[in-house]
């Protein structure tokens, strides 16, 4: 077994996994800031509301 | 007219803000899907992991470095997974049929794990080419593409980043995404020429003989690693929601924690502010 | 659209006449940028022949990015951009416009360079008729873009830092591309050029055509 190559491997792994971990965990954080910061789902009138935004869209 | 009327969002995750009852059951099914997909993404990559690392045999031509295409193409066809969702995306929220603030969030969510998984593929593709070519770099067409590919949607992150009125930001960033998208075949293609005017030994890794369980550790970590994929995008996705409400409704909620924080020191200060 | 185009480039090309931002500021600094080439890459005057293409297209990139910054901030000065809007003129044309006074300005300082480049580098020119050819398609395609990216990053705080990330990367084709075909000018091989310079063509169409397409609604939202 060679054990340079090994090293490259584990630190292919190392990288990709660690990277990965990262973002998820940078994710999650970030997620639970925002959820502070926008505490309650605002109560929407729903229909008419959303009927102007999408006409609005449509129009631009 | 969207500075007025907040975006009303009710998102591809039912994270948005319905009040009803089926929304909430909604939102609870499309939270347990994530788990599921998250999990079985996180098990399939200890899966790789330990079958890449201690199962499989070293290759007879590469040794030990074969367990690097355990992780390294999957990072790789992930990466352009997602800048083709991403392109598909803002190409959605071009045509004016289709145009809604959700697949621009989309777009960018899915660009920002295609950045993630380009550097993953660009560092773990090094680690490689040092032990195999002697070299960290080689001016290789597929390599070369992907680095630029990486600065592309670099900038394309930088773009969205720019504050401004949500839709003109997404009509923007949806233009640059196509813009930079259409450059990548033209890259690919004169990169390519470039090299073999050169007469450079052509380079493919995975030549050798994959197969048996080595084939098979491949596939999990592709479908493992393009489950981690959507776990991220679905939560990229989820906080530019959360980001765009807030957006939208920053000033109040501002002004409502100012309140808070007044309400508590102002009670001796009463007479100064009436 | 062409009248329109014609009007705007007309107006650009005024305004630079007028105010000789390039010539006094822009071909000064591409000047700047070949000399400090030349001290980086040591007296040697073979390896600079051997690099004189590459460093050329180069510092015509870093002058491409000043004139784009300069050709963006005419219509943002003065909100030149929302007159733009209300004058009524078509889109496409006011891109090609604003492309073709941009890349006249841009052939104009290629010219300059060339010379100042074959002098500094040892490089004599050969092959002018390929050079030429390479300078107008490549100075289609870099004006192109740069007009695109130009809007594209217009009206945000960040333009300046912001325009070269996006438009360099997007036009890293035609540096390559404008380097091999000179290369193969210089050395006498100018039949190896044409492929290049085919290249170079289908780059500029396509991004003259999508940016033709694509500045109506960049405009509309300023």
């Amino acid at each position: 077994m060679d054990m340079t190559d090994f090293a490259y491997v584990q630190a292919g792994y190392v990288v990709a996994l660690g990277g990965l971990a990262l973002y998820g965990a940078s994710l999650i954080a970030r997620e639970r800031a925002a959820r502070r910061r926008v505490p309650v789902p605002v109560p929407v009138r729903t229909d008419e509301r959303r009927g102007e935004h999408e006409g609005g869209a449509a129009g631009s | 007219m969207s500075a007025l009327v907040p975006p009303v969002d009710h998102g591809l995750f039912g994270e948005g803000a319905r009040s009803d009852a089926a929304a909430a059951s909604r939102q609870r099914r499309a939270q347990l899907a994530l788990r599921v997909v998250g999990v079985t993404g996180l098990l399939g990559v200890v899966l790789t992991v330990w079958l890449g690392l201690w199962v499989t045999p070293p290759d007879a031509y590469m040794g030990n470095l074969v367990r690097l295409l355990y992780i390294h193409p999957s990072m790789a066809w992930d990466a352009f997974l997602a800048y083709g969702v991403s392109f598909l995306a803002s190409a959605c929220y071009l045509w004016p049929r289709t145009r809604d603030l959700r697949f621009d969030r989309l777009a960018g969510a899915s660009a920002e794990a295609g950045v993630v998984f380009t550097a993953i593929t660009l560092v773990t593709g090094s680690l490689w080419g040092r032990p195999t070519w002697g070299t960290w770099w080689v001016w290789d067409p597929l390599l070369t593409t992907t680095a630029l590919l990486f600065v592309l949607y670099l900038g394309y992150l930088a773009l969205r980043k720019v504050p401004g009125d949500p839709e003109v930001r997404a009509k923007r960033t949806a233009v640059g995404a196509l813009v930079a998208f259409i450059d990548v075949p033209i890259v690919y293609f004169s990169v390519t020429w470039w090299k073999s005017l050169h007469q450079a030994p052509t380079i493919s890794p995975g030549k050798s003989d994959v197969h048996g369980l080595m084939a098979w550790t491949m596939l999990l970590s592709f479908v493992a690693f393009s489950l981690v994929y959507v776990w991220f995008v679905a939560h990229r996705y989820r906080l530019a929601g959360l980001q765009a409400r807030e957006e939208a409704e920053g000033l109040a909620l501002a002004l409502a924690e100012r309140r808070a924080e007044g309400a508590a020191s102002a009670v001796e200060e009463n007479e100064v502010w009436t | 659209m062409w009248h329109d185009a014609v009007v705007v480039a007309g107006k650009d090309l005024r305004i630079e006449w007028r105010s000789r931002v390039g010539l006094n500021q822009v071909v000064p600094f591409a000047l700047v940028v070949l000399l400090l080439f030349g001290l980086a890459l040591g007296p040697d005057a073979g390896r600079l022949r051997a690099a004189a293409a590459g460093l050329f297209w180069v510092t015509v990139l870093l002058a491409c990015l000043l004139a784009v910054q300069r050709s963006v901030a005419v219509e943002t000065a003065d909100a030149g951009r929302d007159g733009l809007r209300l004058s009524g003129l078509d889109a496409g044309g006011i891109f090609v416009g604003k492309a073709a006074a941009l890349a006249l300005q841009l052939l104009v300082l290629e010219v300059v360079l060339a010379v100042v480049a074959a002098l500094l580098y040892a490089t004599p020119l050969s092959g002018i008729g390929l050079l030429a050819a390479t300078c107008v398609l490549a100075t289609a395609g870099l004006a192109a873009v740069g007009t695109f990216y130009g809007a594209v990053s217009a009206g945000t705080r960040v333009r300046e830092t912001l325009l070269p990330l996006l438009f360099f990367p997007v036009v890293a084709p035609v540096v390559l591309a404008a380097t091999k075909a000179f290369s193969a000018a210089l050395s006498h091989h100018s039949g190896g050029g044409l492929g290049w310079l085919g290249l170079l063509a289908i780059f500029s169409v396509a991004y003259v055509a999508i940016g033709t397409i694509a500045f109506g609604p960049l405009l509309e939202d300023g």
